[in-house]
């Protein structure tokens, strides 16, 4: 199980070329949107990080 | 090597930020400056409007400030609270213009301040334009009417523009202050729980005082150096009361006793205060010092603002003062 997941996630991240079996049949394209979008939201959600809340309830 | 497949990707990439961007306006509504907005806008035929920062707002208890109105003279206000908690200057400068566009019935304007509130003048960029002070990006204010308000050049107009353009860049500290709040969460797990109150941490309260006594001293004798006006953005509330032919009244809000024991018993304050009240009534407007009417630590929910139960009190005290002074 490990392996695959490690497969998957270097398939994702661009390491491995060949896509393992858990994710052959979903559209190349579409991981890799997957994986943009999870980055932007990642960034988007601690791009505020930098401000010091005092009133947190705005 | 392969080659992958980045044109459909940017594509859904865009696809989703634009949808994402749409579903941002929704969300922006439910925000605590936009609800001020709209009640703004809901009010009905109100006869005086509150100005200020969190000291003000949601601490005028209508009931009380008639009872107390009522006990003095028998007066009735139709009062409309456009304070809006952490909110600078220039913010409150925008509320005030939009109260009394929508409505020309107001006759009084009330200003609740603390320490220097009137005369520090405060610049926003745009990129600081976030939390509470998103009124700016709001679309329902022209750039051309904002701009001179929040002194933004034309480059920082393009700015507004563009933030205005993508709600979603607009709101990225929203997004932040969930996580925030899970970080607290988390943080409070197994250790003793941090007090909070209705706006956030008790504790964290104590960073708007003034850093040092030295720093409150520089800052009353800033306004000494010069005391010949209120702050670029409080001369454009006055310029807007003025225009309505308003009365204005300043009222000193109530500070805990810890704050006024360390600030408020300075030389530099009664100076400060002194020219503050000589300016206020060369211009015609009412002063009302507040700053002693609560003196029990336990009528704050932190170092600088009021419970509820006291912000009745207060309500109902400063009902009857301003039935009183007001003609």
């Amino acid at each position: 199980m490990f392996l695959r997941f490690r497969q998957s996630v270097e398939y994702l991240a661009g390491e491995r070329d060949l896509a393992p079996p858990l994710l052959a049949r979903i559209p190349a394209w579409l991981l890799r949107s997957a994986v943009w979008l999870l980055a932007i939201a990642l960034i988007y959600a601690f791009c505020g990080q930098s401000s010091k809340f005092i009133y947190i309830d705005f | 090597m392969r080659t992958r497949p980045l044109i459909p990707t940017v594509i859904v990439c865009l696809v989703v930020l634009a949808l994402c961007n749409l579903a941002t306006v929704p969300w922006s509504r439910r925000l605590w400056y936009h609800e001020r907005l709209d009640d703004i806008e809901a009010a009905q035929n109100p006869d005086i409007v509150f100005v200020g920062n969190s000291l003000m707002d949601a601490r005028i208890d209508t009931n009380a400030l008639n009872t107390g109105a009522a006990a003095a003279d028998g007066t009735t206000f139709r009062p409309l609270n456009a304070a809006l908690g952490a909110s600078a200057p220039v913010d409150q400068a925008l509320m005030m213009h939009y109260a009394v566009d929508l409505h020309p019935g107001l006759r009084t304007l009330v200003v609740g301040f603390f320490d220097f509130q009137l005369t520090e003048d405060v610049h926003l960029r745009p990129m600081e334009l976030t939390g509470t002070h998103m009124i700016a990006v709001d679309p329902r204010f022209p750039v051309s009417e904002v701009a001179p308000i929040y002194h933004l050049d034309r480059t920082e107009q393009a700015q507004l523009r563009l933030l205005r353009a993508f709600p979603l860049a607009a709101n990225r500290m929203n997004a932040w202050k969930y996580v925030e709040l899970l970080r607290r969460r988390l943080g409070d797990m197994g250790a003793t729980a941090h007090a909070t109150n209705d706006m956030g941490r008790v504790e964290d309260f104590a960073a708007l005082e003034a850093g040092s006594d030295a720093d409150f001293d520089r800052q009353a004798h800033d306004f000494l150096q010069n005391p010949t006006h209120f702050s670029a953005s409080y001369e454009r509330v006055f310029a807007d009361a003025a225009r309505h032919n308003m009365k204005v009244v300043l009222v000193a809000m109530p500070a805990s006793p810890a704050h006024s024991e360390r600030f408020y018993t300075r030389a530099s304050w009664s100076a400060y205060f002194a020219r503050i009240r000589a300016l206020a009534e060369q211009r015609g407007f009412i002063v009302i010092d507040a700053t002693s009417w609560m003196p029990r630590q336990d009528e704050f929910s932190d170092v600088l603002h009021m419970t509820f139960p006291a912000s009745s009190e207060f309500s109902y005290r400063l009902g009857k003062e301003l039935a009183t002074a007001l003609p």
